[in-house]
């Protein structure tokens, strides 16, 4: 006659002979002394960090506004704080005399051309072309008169190119321009 | 002189408070020991099924408690412990697990079917049922992991679904699919082996 277990493994099919199995692994007895093991375990460990206490109560009945040290603390806490703050700006001023006017001395110009030198080179400024005239300023006759008393043209580029063509043409008048 | 009467009651409720102090912290430690007392044979069970080596399953239930140990302030908002100490104690024998993948485990399997109890049998049954354990665990270890999980668990007559479902995070449905899908599987793999890999 078999057992029960041993009637499990004939079905191999049947999934609650493996269950059964797992139920055997999960009922084990646990080794002797896992209890006081772990007890120790824990005794030995570094216990979690201690928030210190201060020694002087800040909760009040009435809340901490209330409380006579805390006011007197944060009192105190604001007349150190000003008067530090005083202090070290009464320290950061220079107490030496200082000069009536402080004179700025500007750094020497080298020169206009932003340090450039021109190398010798002389600007000559460009001739202005004069304004051309249309026409006569002055009136016909007198202008006849001056022509025979200079015996040049009027216009001087008419004369030099008259004597470079050697050729003696009787003078127009102008045109008169109106 | 008011200073006087000012500090000396607040110097009185400082050691009050300290005394206070005092009592908490032993009570917290008592609390704690009182936890071990009640689950560490729990806990070593469900790090034995996962590890199958007591030395690895003690020192995952002393870890498990180590970590309760720096959450013992938050321990009265617990709501059920023992399956928070459960919870605590599968995640680390998971990573466990996982870190020590490499290990091969038919060793361990066969070592651990040879200590099963097999009271009441002969010599010739009991080698034969040591035989079936072995071949039981190592398809269970052929398992998708999920359902393998929910299978180990399930194992711990003292869990609910419920509660099973608690440990893994899951849905209570998906604990009793995948272990419908897990007795299926263990089924397929006891007749014909290997069949899943």
């Amino acid at each position: 006659m078999n057992s029960p277990l041993q009637n499990s493994f004939s079905n191999p099919s049947n999934s609650c002979a493996a269950e059964e199995t797992l139920r055997l692994v999960a009922k084990l007895p646990p080794p002797e002394g896992l209890v006081d093991r772990v007890q120790t375990r824990l005794r030995l460990a570094p216990s979690a960090a201690r928030m210190l206490e201060w020694p002087i109560p800040v909760r009040s009945a009435g809340g901490w506004m209330h409380s006579t040290l805390i006011r007197g603390a944060a009192a105190a806490a604001i007349v150190c704080v000003v008067a530090g703050g005083g202090w070290g700006i009464f320290m950061r001023v220079p107490h030496a005399a200082v000069p009536a006017a402080n004179v700025i001395v500007m750094p020497a110009r080298v020169g206009s051309s932003g340090g450039f030198s021109s190398a010798g080179a002389m600007r000559t400024p460009d001739t202005l072309k004069g304004p051309v005239l249309t026409h006569n300023l002055k009136p016909e006759s007198s202008r006849q008169v001056d022509v025979v008393q200079t015996g040049a043209a009027p216009n001087s580029k008419a004369a030099s190119s008259a004597k470079a063509g050697k050729t003696k043409r009787k003078l127009s008048p102008a045109p008169v321009a109106h | 002189m008011s200073a006087t009467l000012t500090v000396f009651p607040a110097w009185m409720e400082t050691a009050k408070t300290a005394v206070q102090d005092d009592a908490r912290q032993h009570a917290k430690e008592q609390a704690l020991a009182a936890l071990v007392e009640q689950y560490a044979t729990t806990l070593y069970r469900v790090a034995f099924s996962v590890l199958r080596n007591a030395s690895d399953a003690e020192d995952a239930v002393q870890e498990a408690f180590l970590r309760v140990l720096r959450h013992r302030d938050t321990l009265e908002e617990i709501r059920d412990q023992r399956v928070w100490l459960i919870r605590i104690v599968w995640n680390i024998v998971l990573d466990r697990k996982r870190r020590a993948k490499t290990r091969p485990e038919t060793d361990d399997v066969s070592e651990l079917a040879r200590v099963l109890p097999a009271s009441g049998l002969s010599a010739e049954q009991r080698a034969s049922a040591a035989q079936h354990h072995a071949h039981v665990l190592a398809c269970v270890d052929q398992l998708p992991a999920k359902e393998r999980e929910v299978l180990m668990l399930s194992a711990f007559e003292e869990l609910t679904s419920v509660e099973i479902a608690t440990v893994l995070g899951v849905t209570e449905s998906s604990v009793r699919s995948r272990l419908f899908r897990a007795r299926n599987l263990m089924a397929d793999l006891l007749q014909h082996p290997r069949s899943i890999r």
